[in-house]
């Protein structure tokens, strides 16, 4: 029975913190139509600050988490001002082959910097913290105390990030462009600007990822690839641009790559959500949330037969 | 501007200097690669630091002594980062040879590494010392100009299993094994020498090696309920699975982690304590030029603790020295015969070079006690007792 809680705490923070990462890609693809290739770039550089932060400043998370937000914004803030805008792909909608192009150069160059960077830097290689141990007894069975905290930070930054688009004009506008990005610049939205915040707030939110990612496991050069390779697995699973799919397909995730290694093997575990991705594309191509809203649509459709 | 032709002008002449006296045997040029960055830079990074403290040290007492010109001359080393990757080995080893035109070659890190720049050497006939390099696939390859330092690494811990066996206090084993070339080696060997030493193996995993989740296995290892858990792995993977299952509270009488650095204790703190690994040497074990090395330590900056490839690249580097003076010239051709018929005392123990082209250097089980890195056996090497079960949280 603890056995089974912890992994479920496990997959649950794991799935957490991939949700977390692949929530800026979903984010930045519904507003600007581009797939963020050095997503996993502003994971990595998140972690390594926050490690910086956590053992040469001897800070906790109070502190590494908004500070990683700050400066991975910034980053990606200027990344698109002065990367993507200038290649022509960021303040205007992806529309060709030209366009793609542009972006997929500057995302994945500047992926390539900041791994190579990293694997300057490092002259061990591995950012890992100390291990925490301390714990609380949860029904009789003792969790990780800094594994709640985490949880709980994590389920903050939703719940801001949802008050946000939900509740405020910007997020009003973030969902304006999404939708119908003519019509919302017809109605006066500034779409460069609300793309380069998007583009900012998303590579934040990675940083963010990167910073809980590096309190679970240890972060290793090289890794900016395979992170974006996860978080975009994420965004096929849940569907493009929908945010609470997204959410659902990392969870899943988390889960899934827990209870495999349980079930099957570490082997399994790796192999098993790349099936279930092909699984996925094969089935319902526009992720797992489109059955749901397929069959809603159909329920509008035969409510219009009958109203009409 | 007069003052930079003047710069420009004896950086010429510099590098003239340098190239006439190398061709003219003046100078042994030893060449090598290190992973400064990368992957295998939690396992040498600095160690192009040790390679300038050894050729400083040598040169000091007037250099490698070479009958063939009467006198003694000074060696140099060219070291280049290969960043942990096979394609950038490859182009620095033929580099190495090809622009640099070094004597000889001292090997990168690790079997995969290995394997790739020894191709550069054999197609150049230039001697190639391997040091960290111990998977059979790079010794069976028929290669005429390597020459290794350490054991292959099926035997990579055998004198464990020889402690556990004459011990008689554990009774099963679990392997955790990443899937690559060095750790399945190992494990290859061990798995027979455990049986051997009569341990039941209750279970074996092998790991992807990007995996960063050990939750099921932790779970699975449990159940198992094994005295010893013995972890083959390089230092990432061992790193995240030792944190966890410290963290879950999997309970082995032992932990063995073939790889347990410094970059290991760091990570893992009081959980490093009492686990059990490898370690070539150890101060106080009284083997061949340990004054030497301290020496060389010290003006490196390498911390030993944190770093234990260093005894075996001091090991390679001894055996070098040896061979040119047997061979008493830099010719590839006599340096490579001395390598292959001599017999050589260094840091880690004697050392003689198989006909495939393995060495005999071995590692010791060692054990980290109160926070410390000691040998725990044979007894005549033992620098503290072994602790079993080993503790630690």
């Amino acid at each position: 029975m603890q056995g089974m809680v912890e992994m479920l705490v496990s997959g649950v923070l794991l799935g957490a913190v991939y949700g977390l990462g692949a929530l800026g890609i979903s984010l930045i693809f519904g507003v600007m139509r581009i797939l963020n290739l050095a997503h996993g770039a502003f994971m990595v550089a998140g972690g390594v600050g926050a490690w910086v932060i956590m053992k040469y400043g001897g800070y906790g998370l109070m502190v590494s988490v908004p500070a990683v937000f700050c400066l991975t914004f910034l980053s990606g803030f200027l990344l698109c001002r002065w990367g993507l805008d200038r290649s022509g792909s960021g303040a205007e909608p992806v529309n060709d082959l030209g366009d793609l192009s542009d972006y997929l150069l500057v995302t994945l160059g500047f992926t390539l910097i900041v791994d190579d960077l990293v694997a300057r830097w490092s002259s061990q290689g591995v950012f890992s913290l100390p291990l925490e141990t301390t714990s609380i007894l949860f029904f009789g069975i003792p969790i990780s105390t800094f594994k709640v905290m985490l949880f709980g930070m994590v389920v903050m930054i939703f719940g801001a990030f949802s008050l946000v688009i939900r509740v405020t004009d910007f997020g009003r506008m973030i969902r304006a462009c999404t939708q119908d990005r003519e019509g919302a610049v017809l109605m006066g939205i500034s779409y460069r600007k609300i793309s380069t915040l998007v583009f900012a707030g998303g590579c934040a939110l990675a940083g963010l990822a990167g910073n809980f990612y590096l309190m679970l496991y240890p972060l290793r050069a090289q890794m900016a690839i395979p992170l974006t390779i996860k978080a975009l697995l994420i965004v096929v699973l849940g569907g493009m641009g929908r945010v609470f799919h997204t959410l659902t397909a990392a969870m899943l995730l988390g889960l899934v790559e827990v209870f495999a290694g349980f079930w099957g093997s570490t082997e399994s575990q790796v192999m098993i959500p790349y099936v279930g991705m092909l699984a996925v594309l094969l089935l319902w191509p526009e992720g797992i949330g489109h059955v749901r809203i397929r069959e809603t649509n159909l329920v509008k459709l035969r409510h219009r037969e009958v109203t009409d | 501007m007069k003052s930079i032709v003047k710069h420009v002008l004896m950086g010429l002449m510099v590098t003239i200097f340098t190239t006439q006296t190398a061709i003219s045997g003046e100078t042994l040029r030893i060449g090598a690669t290190v992973s400064a960055t990368g992957h295998f830079a939690s396992e040498i990074g600095p160690f192009e630091k040790l390679f300038s403290a050894w050729a400083e040290h040598v040169n000091k007492r007037g250099g490698v002594f070479l009958k063939a010109l009467g006198k003694k001359v000074p060696v140099e080393v060219v070291v280049y980062d290969d960043q942990s990757q096979v394609p950038v080995v490859t182009r620095f080893y033929e580099r190495l040879i090809e622009k640099d035109k070094v004597d000889l070659l001292i090997g990168p890190y690790s079997s995969p590494l290995t394997f790739a720049a020894s191709i550069a050497a054999e197609k150049n006939k230039t001697p190639f010392v391997a040091v960290c390099a111990n998977s059979p696939k790079v010794y069976n390859r028929g290669f005429k100009w390597l020459a290794g330092v350490i054991d292959l690494a099926p035997r990579y811990t055998y004198r464990y299993w020889e402690m556990v066996a004459a011990e008689k206090k554990a009774g099963s084993v679990a392997f955790v094994v990443e899937d690559t070339m060095h750790p399945r080696g190992v494990y290859s060997g061990s798995r027979k020498l455990a049986e051997d030493a009569g341990l039941k193996v209750t279970m074996t995993e092998i790991v992807p090696p990007d995996t960063h989740e050990f939750g099921g296995l932790i779970a699975r290892l449990k159940t198992a309920g094994s005295d010893i858990v013995y972890v083959s792995a390089n230092i990432p993977l061992t790193i995240s699975f030792m944190k966890q299952a410290r963290e879950k509270g999997l309970t082995a009488k032992e932990f063995h982690c073939i790889h347990h650095s410094g970059v290991f204790k760091d990570a893992l703190g009081k959980g490093a304590e009492g686990v059990v690994g490898q370690s070539y040497w150890s101060e106080g074990m009284g083997l061949y030029g340990e004054k030497e090395f301290l020496e060389i330590l010290e003006s490196s900056g390498i911390d030993v603790g944190s770093y234990p490839w260093a005894p075996a690249y001091m090991s390679a580097l001894q055996m070098v020295l040896q061979a040119v003076e047997q061979a008493g010239s830099q010719k590839g051709e006599s340096v490579m015969e001395a390598l292959k018929r001599g017999t050589f005392k260094t840091l880690c123990g004697t050392n003689r070079v198989h006909e495939t082209g393995y060495g005999q250097i071995n590692t010791y089980p060692s054990q980290i006690l109160d926070g410390k890195y000691e040998i725990i056996w044979p007894a005549d090497k033992a620098t503290a007792a072994h602790r079993f079960p080993g503790g630690g949280s």
